[in-house]
């Protein structure tokens, strides 16, 4: 288990009348061994083996058992596992006649020799596959949990309330990240599984890539050292918490995973950490109004780490009537303001762009070229430039490009979130 | 527990805990109406002894106020003769600060469970939850979260143990001056059992705990004073 410290950046100062409090907080987990005997792992594949997996001339299924098999190699000696092949049913692949495996050369080499024998057929209920994955990782209570699912196309062999029911059952038991491969799927879809179960999607674009995503995906969940971290919040009696969201490294919206611990009391699950992980977060806040002159706390930011409260950190606000305070603004609250506002200008020139409303998509995308060149976000910059011609970044002055490959618009959508750090050094 | 500028008695000592406003500054008055309810009336000492929350008479030894059932034990105001001590007169709770080496660590007990509820309905919790460590300071009331009733205990069997059966005000444990642990039982449904006796303890009377003491509570909630 892991200490955790938290760092707050903001403008503590507020003109008479002002009640809207911003900050960022950056929560870092120590660097280090943990305390104790380190914890049991769990980790889950779940590929998709519809019968649209035997596409490309069966490239996907035979890439899906290759990455698969990268995967199992990535997996630490000791970690529980198992592999799953979804159709409109689950199936497990891997081990035979037990939950979990335990994971040394020979059950790596029996599940490889497992994996070889999947064949593409028959169709997609996503939900069942996360019931399949549930029941399995129910025999390793306590565990760090985690499932890699990844799959090529819509969830068409359930009804939709069958997933939500399937989510709902999965919440606080493993964390979930999404793979979609190619174009066919839907990210609605995979974003609700990964968003509910605390992970993220993100698009394959082509077979041979998903053994790269594959592994990294693994040795990131091998790297995990603290289950079930919760970030609390304590706010003044008459306010309101606008939002909070996790703007580093790839933007996630907490607000709503809000648990009610007492009437100013809120936890927001932040899943599993490795030593030495940081991620910062965007904290807004609605305070009742004070006197010039006065100081209120505005937030109280503390973690609960194994049940375990920790204090963190302290958001404040201050009224003055001294402009040159209250009128500054601080670099880290600017900064991933504007990186929230790329992701919509992105989504929403995407939509348009889709709509046929190319006016607005070209306002909307050159806005996104803008922000992500001032930022930095070199990674988006490139990503929109499939998209757009870029004429003059300054100016955010842009053309839609004519032709346009499916998986380059879809990338853009499903990477859009991806923030870049504020230069703390500048 | 120090007392805000408006009127709050607050847990903490840096900002309050329910305004959050900080210690030594004046709060004129707010733009936006407070949404808190006033301060609780201070009773009227000519007339004797009364509910610090609803301003009814009330006995001296009462435990709960008879006319609203505020908690003279638990309630926001320090409570003046909380209980019938067995010993000497009660002190006051340490003082935050004075650097306790007590916790209270929550967790689950599958043989209590079996021998008190093992034919309920109940089921015990599958996976068990892990255990809880509160530091022990001043008062911590062990209960059952409840919003309708306005009971937020320190130790939350719900949040904890997962245990439907502690009652939402269930028993206190207090850390007093003397650095003295000791639990009350509130006057619980089910009873708050030390150490596996086959009878509770009784209801309103301090018991004294050391490191540990072991407190089994609703259906199978096991609280250990270990130390820190």
């Amino acid at each position: 288990m892991s200490d955790f410290a938290a760092q707050v950046f903001q403008n503590e100062y507020l003109p008479a009348g002002g009640e809207v409090v911003d900050a960022v907080v950056t929560v870092t987990a120590a660097e280090g061994a943990s305390a104790g005997r380190p914890n049991e792992m769990v980790e889950v594949i779940v590929i998709d083996t519809s019968g649209s997996m035997q596409g490309d001339r069966g490239a996907k299924i035979a890439s899906a058992r290759d990455a698969t098999k990268v995967a199992i190699d990535t997996l630490r000696d000791g970690v529980l596992f198992a592999i799953v092949a979804g159709t409109e049913l689950a199936q497990v692949v891997y081990p035979f006649g037990q939950p979990l495996a335990r994971a040394d050369e020979r059950t790596r080499t029996e599940a490889k020799a497992a994996v070889s024998r999947v064949e593409a057929k028959g169709g997609t209920a996503i939900g069942s596959w996360l019931k399949a994955a549930s029941s399995l990782i129910a025999a390793a209570p306590g565990a760090i949990s985690h499932v890699v699912l990844m799959t090529d196309g819509k969830n068409e062999h359930e009804r939709p309330h069958e997933l939500d029911e399937a989510i709902a059952g999965s919440v606080g038991q493993f964390q979930c990240d999404c793979l979609g491969l190619g174009t066919d799927w839907i990210k609605a879809e995979l974003d609700k599984v990964s968003s509910a179960l605390l992970g993220r999607t993100d698009i394959v674009p082509t077979p041979g890539e998903m053994e790269f995503q594959f592994r990294a995906l693994t040795e990131k969940a091998m790297g995990k050292q603290t289950g079930n971290v919760a970030l609390r919040l304590w706010t003044p009696q008459g306010s309101q918490i606008e939002f909070l969201k996790q703007v580093a490294p790839e933007l996630d919206d907490l607000t709503p995973k809000a648990q009610t611990v007492s009437p100013l009391v809120r936890d927001y699950p932040l899943g599993a950490w490795a030593g030495g992980e940081d991620r910062d977060y965007h904290l807004q806040v609605r305070v009742p109004v004070g006197s010039v002159g006065s100081e209120r706390l505005a937030a109280r930011v503390m973690l609960v780490v194994g049940g375990v409260e920790q204090p963190a950190a302290l958001v404040r606000a201050l009224w003055t009537d001294d402009e040159r305070l209250s009128t500054r603004i601080n670099r880290e609250v600017a900064h991933y303001t504007g990186q929230a506002e790329l992701a919509d200008a992105i989504h929403d020139g995407l939509a348009a762009r889709d709509s046929g409303d190319d006016e607005t998509a070209t306002v909307k995308l050159g806005r996104a070229v803008q922000l992500a060149h001032e930022t930095g976000n070199d990674e988006t910059v490139r990503l929109l430039q499939k998209v757009v011609d870029v004429e003059d970044p300054d100016a955010g002055t842009v053309r839609l490009k004519r032709e346009v490959a499916d998986v380059d618009a879809m990338t853009l959508d499903v990477r859009s979130t991806r923030t870049v750090r504020v230069n703390k050094s500048q | 527990m120090p007392t805000c500028t408006n009127g709050h008695e607050s847990d903490t000592s840096d900002y309050c805990s329910i305004c959050g406003i900080a210690f030594g500054e004046p709060d004129a008055a707010p733009v936006a109406p407070p949404v808190t309810e006033p301060p609780p009336p201070v009773p009227d000492r000519a007339t004797g002894p009364s509910c610090t929350n609803c301003d009814s008479p009330r006995n001296e030894e009462d435990v709960f106020c008879e006319n609203c059932g505020y908690d003279f034990l638990t309630g926001t105001a320090p409570a003046p003769e909380p209980v019938v001590s067995t010993g000497e007169a009660s002190e006051p709770s340490a003082p935050s600060g004075t650097a306790p080496d007590l916790e209270a660590v929550v967790g689950c007990d599958r043989e209590y469970f079996d021998l008190m509820a093992g034919d309920s309905d109940l089921g015990y919790p599958d996976p068990e939850p892990a255990e809880v460590r509160i530091p022990l300071t001043g008062e911590l009331l062990i209960g059952r979260y409840s919003q309708s009733r306005g009971v937020y205990p320190e130790i939350d069997s719900l949040a904890t143990s997962g245990d439907p059966a502690v009652s939402s005000r269930h028993a206190m444990l207090r850390l007093k001056a003397n650095g003295l642990a000791i639990v009350v039982d509130v006057g619980s449904t089910n009873g708050t059992y030390l150490d596996g006796a086959t009878e509770p303890i009784v209801a309103g009377v301090e018991t004294e705990l050391v490191e540990g003491s072991i407190l089994r509570v609703g259906a199978w909630t096991r609280i250990t004073i270990a130390a820190s």
